[in-house]
């Protein structure tokens, strides 16, 4: 969000209780937005939003028409993603397995300040940075796993003190990630 | 990865590196009918039991072990000096 608006973009947050289907169909069908973030739960046909209410699926990804669509939701890019771009989206970042990642149980607020979950949300958010840069879909999914290999070789160190167990589990969200874009 | 091809060794293994994981420290995994959090010691009942998130965790596990067969040495870094 503080990347976009630092990038003068328009944007339509539509969080918690405000991510349901009918809002977010109704959102993308009125304002046809460039670029959608969407950051919830997922399967391989389905993206969850509030209540884990699937706010896109098989049935309704013609509404991501035109659009760029990164999804931070686990599977999603196994299925749905295709039929995204089989639907007229220019292109779909996603994830082909479970996105996961780690935090301080005791201490957890901003994934990008706690030292567990900063490489998996650094890595990850590189997406949307990128896009909304300017970046085609193809470049800023390279950003993104250059950011991955970057926080493996950062955990390779002993610099990483007790954090060094992430690094498989970073290499599972890069080797996962997928970009399909629109046949042109 | 089926039942069969995890074996006792695999889950030791598998069981082994997670001990490393600090016991303040959670992992959030699973999908939209499926999701939890775990703690070090949930992930090796999960893992034990070879629940569907425990075959990941193992999956991911084997996964980062294999790819270290392919790592490449550059023959430049091992250049020997005779002097």
């Amino acid at each position: 969000m503080d990347e976009a608006r630092r990038w003068g973009r328009k944007i339509f947050d539509l969080d918690k209780s405000k991510a349901s289907r009918k809002k977010v169909e109704s959102y993308l069908q009125s304002q046809k937005p460039e670029l959608v973030i969407l950051n919830g739960h997922g399967h391989n046909r389905a993206i969850g939003g509030h209540d884990n209410e699937e706010i896109i699926n098989m049935s309704n990804a013609r509404i991501l028409k035109n659009a760029t669509v990164y999804a931070r939701a686990c599977s999603a890019g196994k299925v749905l993603g295709q039929e995204i771009v089989n639907q007229g989206a220019k292109a779909f970042i996603g994830y082909k397995e479970d996105f996961l990642f780690f935090k301080n149980e005791i201490d957890f607020k901003d994934p990008l300040k706690d030292d567990y979950a900063q490489p998996f949300f650094e890595s990850s958010n590189q997406v949307a940075t990128s896009l909304l840069k300017g970046k085609t879909p193809k470049e800023a999914h390279i950003d993104s796993m250059k950011s991955h290999l970057k926080w493996i070789e950062k955990l390779s160190t002993t610099a990483a003190g007790d954090r060094a167990f992430l690094i498989p589990f970073i290499k599972w969200n890069a080797c996962f990630q997928v970009c399909i874009t629109e046949k042109v | 990865m089926s039942d069969n091809e995890i074996n006792n060794d695999i889950i030791n293994l598998v069981v082994a590196r997670l001990g490393a994981i600090p016991p303040n420290v959670v992992m959030s995994i699973g999908d939209i009918e499926d999701s939890k959090t775990l703690t070090p010691a949930d992930m090796i009942i999960e893992v034990k039991n070879k629940s569907n998130i425990g075959k990941k965790i193992i999956e991911t596990q084997l996964m980062f072990l294999r790819s270290l067969k392919d790592l490449q040495i550059d023959p430049e870094l091992y250049a020997i000096t005779d002097n």
